[in-house]
């Protein structure tokens, strides 16, 4: 077990502990009345507070009491869940759910399009053609040769209903925008500019790995040279630069933001299991 | 080398068939499909045959609303097969729309969730409903193990988990340790149940008739389990049975929690039957863990707070509480060749 009370990277300077319990005094609350209310025993709470989650059953649980405890406490939930994703990873994250953000927002929209204009026919011709570039990007991404950088989007079209794959074809720019939320949320950190030594190279690619958990990295420019190749800790960060393109393979994605040219750039569609492969030009 | 070349070709599925929502996951994607368990069937008067016209989403939108020749069907009920050859084609409709790649249409092996309470006759028309869809092979995993999975649960270390499930259809309470279900119980109330309790309410107390899909708004948007601080209210419109025309109308967040007092207290009842009947060493365990929700129904405001202040045990929600259910499945799908204890066996 890591040590507690450092989660460097949510760039907050109050652990969770720390902030759920100047919260609780702030309302003045006693710890046994927490207590009675969240039915957790004051050993728990104690050790919530002094941030020893370690003493708690699991990651599971440590999410789940601290979210209920800032719930009662009536705090901003996200950023205490940010904080915890370094030492206690959300399960969540281990399944990524394409078909959540795919199919539910587009796929609503294209069936009122298609009951306002009874065109069935043109959306199954539109559907084909999208799933056979799909099938043709696949096939040549799997061959080793360059991805373009919005095949994103394309890529997920299989995945997609029917009715998404039409909104997918018919306005292409609005939909392929939708697919690239990134599946990890950036950090606080995430809205700073890149760095600026990496502007001295004109033409190079310059890249930010941030890394919320441990993962495996390797990055190649166009050269073969390897920019990084190593596992980076959880809560550390990386920027190198290089001639583009550049080839990034990432072990343990889910818990990895890239930022090209400053830009966040969208894991979730270049996963396989946990490894995203990808290419930046 | 083999194994990532099998695994290449593999399109293993999970399948959370819920009397809601049908839920996939795809071995190494992820969930790859999510829509509600709704099939519209046309049937055509002049040569008297049957065609499916939409399933999932599309289907959802047409419940309630169609004409003579369509028929939106929910082919489940209280978590189990309603409609056999619906199920089926339903089945088969979701598989296509997750695998349109035809050349490699290796008939995929399934892992899909049955409710714990269901009989070896509904076990068996699951399974053979998933043969027929196109299975090469299928697992069952019972609902409370693969929620507790996916809500990442400890179910493999020898301390006592407790999860309660509450599903479209039914709610499962389990008592899982060492990998195995040492107590479970399901009672057939779910959302379903929350939908019609509201729906009586109103008639009763309103004389006004509404739709499921509008208690199911009504349920979502001032639905609660436990009286808050704040009194919400939505505005309603329904059919007044009296003058048997369309009226607005105001419910309050107290009458809706009113409402659902019968349905929520036999979820209650069903926890505390659990509780009595786990062995003591599980039972020390869950009074330290308490217990985690999953499902949609864990979606209801409030619902943790009943439980715990009903059975004095901390409780909370699982994070994403919809799909932990697939998610849980999922993880079970991609073990499945080392581990073998965690799936139910049906003769």
């Amino acid at each position: 077990m890591e040590q507690p009370a450092e989660f460097p990277q949510s760039g907050v300077t109050e652990s969770v502990g720390a902030r759920l319990k100047a919260a609780r005094e702030s309302r003045g609350l006693s710890l046994g009345e927490v207590a009675d209310r969240l039915k957790l025993s004051l050993k728990q709470l104690e050790a919530i507070e002094s941030d020893h989650f370690e003493a708690l059953p699991g990651a599971a649980f440590v999410r789940g009491f601290v979210r209920n405890y800032a719930r009662y406490l009536e705090l901003d939930v996200a950023p205490l869940m940010q904080a915890l994703d370094a030492h206690f990873p959300s399960s969540v994250r281990e399944v990524p759910n394409l078909a959540h953000h795919d199919a539910a927002g587009p796929s609503l929209a294209a069936l009122d399009d298609e009951a306002a204009e009874p065109g069935g026919r043109k959306g199954w011709l539109l559907a084909g053609a999208a799933v056979a570039v799909a099938a043709a990007l696949v096939f040549w991404f799997n061959r080793g040769g360059p991805a373009e950088a919005p095949a994103g989007g394309e890529t997920l079209a299989p995945m997609m209903t029917e009715a998404s794959a039409n909104a997918a074809a018919a306005s292409a720019p609005a939909a392929a925008a939708a697919p690239a939320a990134p599946v990890v949320p950036a950090t606080p950190a995430a809205s700073a500019p890149a760095p600026a030594a990496t502007a001295a190279q004109p033409g190079a690619g310059s890249l930010r790995v941030v890394a919320a958990g441990d993962a495996w990295v390797a990055v190649q420019d166009a050269d073969g040279k390897r920019l990084i190749y190593e596992t980076l800790k959880g809560g550390n960060e990386k920027t190198v630069s290089g001639k583009p393109p550049l080839k990034v393979r990432i072990g343990n994605a889910p818990q990895v933001q890239i930022y090209y040219q400053g830009q966040p750039v969208p894991l979730a569609s270049k996963t396989r299991g946990a490894t995203a492969r990808l290419e930046l030009n | 080398m083999l194994r990532s070349l099998t695994g290449y070709f593999s399109n293993d599925l999970a399948i959370d068939l819920g009397t809601a929502n049908t839920l996939i996951y795809m071995r190494g994607k992820g969930i790859v499909l999510d829509e509600p368990s709704v099939v519209a069937i046309h049937n055509d008067a002049a040569s008297n045959k049957k065609s499916i016209l939409a399933v999932g989403l599309e289907a959802k939108k047409m419940l309630g609303r169609t004409p003579g020749s369509i028929q939106a069907i929910r082919p489940m009920k209280d978590g189990v097969i309603a409609d056999f050859t619906v199920t089926e084609q339903m089945l088969k409709q979701f598989i296509k729309k997750v695998n349109p790649n035809r050349f490699f249409a290796a008939s995929p092996r399934i892992v899909i969730c049955v409710p714990c309470g269901s009989t070896q006759v509904e076990r068996r028309a699951i399974k053979d409903s998933a043969l027929a869809a196109g299975a090469r092979r299928v697992e069952l995993i019972e609902e409370p193990m693969a929620a507790a999975i996916g809500a990442g649960l400890p179910v493999e270390e020898p301390t006592g988990s407790m999860v309660v499930d509450i599903g479209g259809g039914t709610t499962e309470v389990g008592i899982i340790s060492l990998g195995g279900v040492v107590y479970s119980n399901s009672v057939r109330v779910g959302g379903d149940k929350f939908d019609e309790a509201i729906i009586n309410y109103i008639r009763r107390n309103y004389g006004m008739l509404i739709g499921e899909t509008t208690a199911e708004d009504i349920k979502k948007e001032i639905g609660s389990a436990f009286p808050g601080a704040e009194v919400r209210e939505m505005e309603v419109k329904g059919r007044n049975l009296a003058e048997g025309i369309p009226r607005a109308f105001t419910v309050s967040s107290n009458e809706i929690l009113e409402a659902l007092t019968e349905p929520l207290n036999q979820i209650v009842s069903a926890v505390k039957i659990a509780l009595e009947q786990t062995p003591p060493e599980l039972g020390a365990d869950i009074a330290d863990k308490g217990m985690v929700l999953t499902g949609g129904g864990a979606l209801l405001k409030d619902l943790d707070r009943l439980l715990a202040e009903e059975t004095g045990l901390p409780v909370f929600v699982a994070e994403e509480p919809l799909t932990c259910v697939v998610r849980g499945s999922g993880k079970a799908l991609d073990k499945m060749d080392k581990i073998g204890t965690i799936f139910t066996n049906v003769p």
